[in-house]
């Protein structure tokens, strides 16, 4: 039989409380205005409907001529690429010469509930690009579209070649079905919950709410680690009111979080269906606006970043772009950490990745 | 009085019974093939929703906000002009909300089991751990063992077929109960002359559509235009782009 020693546990017992402790005061000198997020200096260019194209002040001298478009999912706000100084992506880019621009898909009304795929893509992100195109004088961008992002930037890309110098995506899944190949505990949750659904769920879910609350999302989200939403705001917080520049970090993704858009109905329905449960998209039967998407129409560089830890999104599903698209210069680059983890990192490997890969094309 | 006066009285006598026996006959005759006809058209599927009713199944796994609108399609009647319509959609909320409790508690049958399955899965760990000359000393080094045999064993269990089958089963009930509370919301908007949400939701498609079509117009403009010449279409832009922004509402 196992035997635990009982003083050593009082011992921890009042470590915790004493860390416990201290974290509340931290916590209790942090007022809801010290928490911002997305400060990075940056200017509106354009907005259309609410979604606006935002560019990213710098005075670094530009290694990279071609501007960069940042496509983040609608799912989330992209103000998770610009979390703080020292975890932001679009900082990251732009101190490595980059010329950045956002889409910022905003938070969609209930007049938004019928914007589906086709306006996302032939409207929204097709008004953009050619916005970015004529204000630099170019015909082509480059791309780069992150989870959700990602899939709405290849599907534009497949639709647009001609706009698109470069695509980058980054935990981008384009099969979802790929994780049956290698069913994981810890990865693939939505995949499997939304096989378990029929159709007309979807069809009823989307009636019901006309957009799919933010709210939703977060739950689905929670459920892929109960365990980490469980014991997030008792030891997680604990742990992180430690240090004090750990708590601010936890805090602003709190805030990041707590910011969960609607996501607009249409376009769920289609994410969710024709994607999720039916694949659509590698099998060449994905309709935007009338004309299929053809992955093979992607013939320029790509460089697919992916997690081999991912929660969210399969590795397998991102990998599955290597055997689908036209482009003869296809590059992988597999990292560690989690969905979110690997765009808030301190570490420089994405952004290395990105920019030196982009450097020579 | 003669013999054939004494038999004329006989039939009259009988008739004033028998005419209106036959009349009661001809009217009990015609409410039973109105029985009958009502029978012929509604029965069988009144018979087939009554005897799923009765079933124990249905009251665990069926859904019942569906169940009252086959019921209510069975025994609708045409609508009367001058007549309040009465159907069961006074129901349909309850119904729902009956639902979504009965799944509650199916969701606590479901998982309460789960934390023996962690125990077990815990006490199955401590074991394999002492075996291995391992042993677990302390209680903070038990507590992690504890919170891992709680996430691997969460993590299956979302990805179980039990845990998708119920929540199949909530989202409906949740999406039909809210479909339900925005009819009670209309009947009152309407009531009190506001817009209701289905109008809105009309708007919205023909604003959708209209965009959309704009969009398209001004594209087809562009091209027309020559957008392949920057200055020129530089200048036919910024028009463009006053007109283009039309936010309904900012960030």
């Amino acid at each position: 039989m196992t035997k635990i020693d009982m003083t050593s546990g009082l011992t921890e017992l009042a470590d915790f409380c004493k860390r416990a402790a201290a974290a509340t005061s931290r916590l209790a000198s942090v007022r809801e205005q010290d928490v911002l997020i997305a400060q990075t200096p940056r200017e509106e260019i354009c907005r259309v409907n609410g979604r606006a194209l935002y560019r990213i002040a710098s005075d670094q001298p530009r290694r990279i001529p071609t501007p960069v478009l940042l496509v983040y999912a609608m799912v989330g706000h992209w103000a998770v690429l610009d979390l703080q100084d020292d975890r932001s992506f679009v900082r990251n880019l732009t101190d490595a010469g980059c010329d950045v621009y956002v889409l910022d898909w905003g938070h969609p009304t209930p007049a938004d509930q019928f914007d589906d795929f086709g306006d996302l893509i032939n409207i929204y992100m097709d008004r953009l690009v050619e916005t970015i195109c004529e204000r630099h004088e170019i015909s082509a961008i480059n791309l780069v579209g992150i989870c959700q992002g990602g899939l709405l930037s290849v599907c534009y890309t497949a639709l647009h070649p001609e706009k698109i110098r470069n695509l980058i995506t980054v935990v981008t899944p384009v099969d979802f079905h790929a994780d049956q190949e290698d069913e994981r505990v810890d990865s693939g949750f939505m995949n499997v919950w939304t096989r378990g659904l029929a159709g007309e769920d979807i069809d009823l879910l989307v009636r019901a709410m006309g957009n799919i609350p933010g709210e939703v999302g977060g739950t689905m989200f929670s459920l892929m680690t109960p365990f980490r939403t469980l014991a997030k705001y008792n030891m997680t917080l604990v742990q992180a009111g430690q240090d004090s520049d750990t708590l601010m970090n936890f805090l602003r993704m709190e805030k990041w979080l707590s910011d969960r858009p609607d996501h607009t109905g249409a376009s769920a329905q289609q994410w969710l269906k024709e994607l999720y449960q039916d694949n659509k998209l590698v099998k060449g039967e994905l309709v935007v606006d009338g004309r299929t998407v053809d992955l093979r129409a992607v013939t320029m560089p790509v460089l697919n970043i992916y997690s081999e830890t991912d929660t969210i999104i399969h590795p397998l599903a991102s990998k599955a772009m290597r055997d689908r698209i036209g482009s003869t210069d296809y590059t992988e680059l597999p990292v560690t950490g989690g969905h979110i983890g690997i765009l808030v990192a301190r570490s420089k490997k994405v952004r290395d990745g990105i920019v030196d890969w982009l450097a020579t094309r | 009085m003669n013999s054939s006066d004494h038999q004329s009285e006989t039939p009259d006598y009988f008739r004033q019974f028998a005419d209106p026996w036959r009349v009661m006959t001809e009217m009990w005759a015609s409410w039973s093939e109105a029985s009958q006809a009502a029978f012929k058209k509604r029965g069988e599927k009144a018979g087939e929703l009554l005897t799923r009713a009765w079933n124990p199944e249905f009251w665990r796994a069926g859904e019942l906000a569906p169940f009252i609108e086959e019921l209510q399609e069975v025994f609708s009647l045409p609508r009367l002009a001058d007549v309040p319509n009465v159907d069961l959609s006074a129901l349909k909320p309850a119904a729902s909300m009956l639902e979504l409790a009965k799944l509650y508690q199916q969701y606590l049958v479901v998982s309460i089991p789960l934390w023996v399955r962690i125990s077990q899965r815990f006490q199955a760990e401590l074991a394999a751990r002492e075996k291995s000359g391992e042993p677990v000393k302390s209680p903070g080094a038990a507590l992690d063992l504890w919170n891992s045999a709680v996430d691997g064993t969460l993590m299956e269990f979302t990805r179980s077929g039990e845990f998708g089958d119920i929540q199949q089963r909530l989202l409906r009930a949740a999406a039909h109960y809210r479909l339900q509370l925005r009819a009670i919301g209309e009947r009152s908007a309407r009531a009190f002359d506001m817009p209701t949400r289905s109008e809105m939701t009309d708007l919205y498609q023909r604003l959708h559509d209209m965009r959309k079509e704009v969009h398209q117009l001004r594209r087809e403009v562009r091209a027309l235009r020559g957008n392949g010449n920057h200055k020129s279409s530089n200048a036919a832009r910024s028009t463009q782009d006053d007109e283009d922004r039309h936010d309904v509402r900012p960030d």
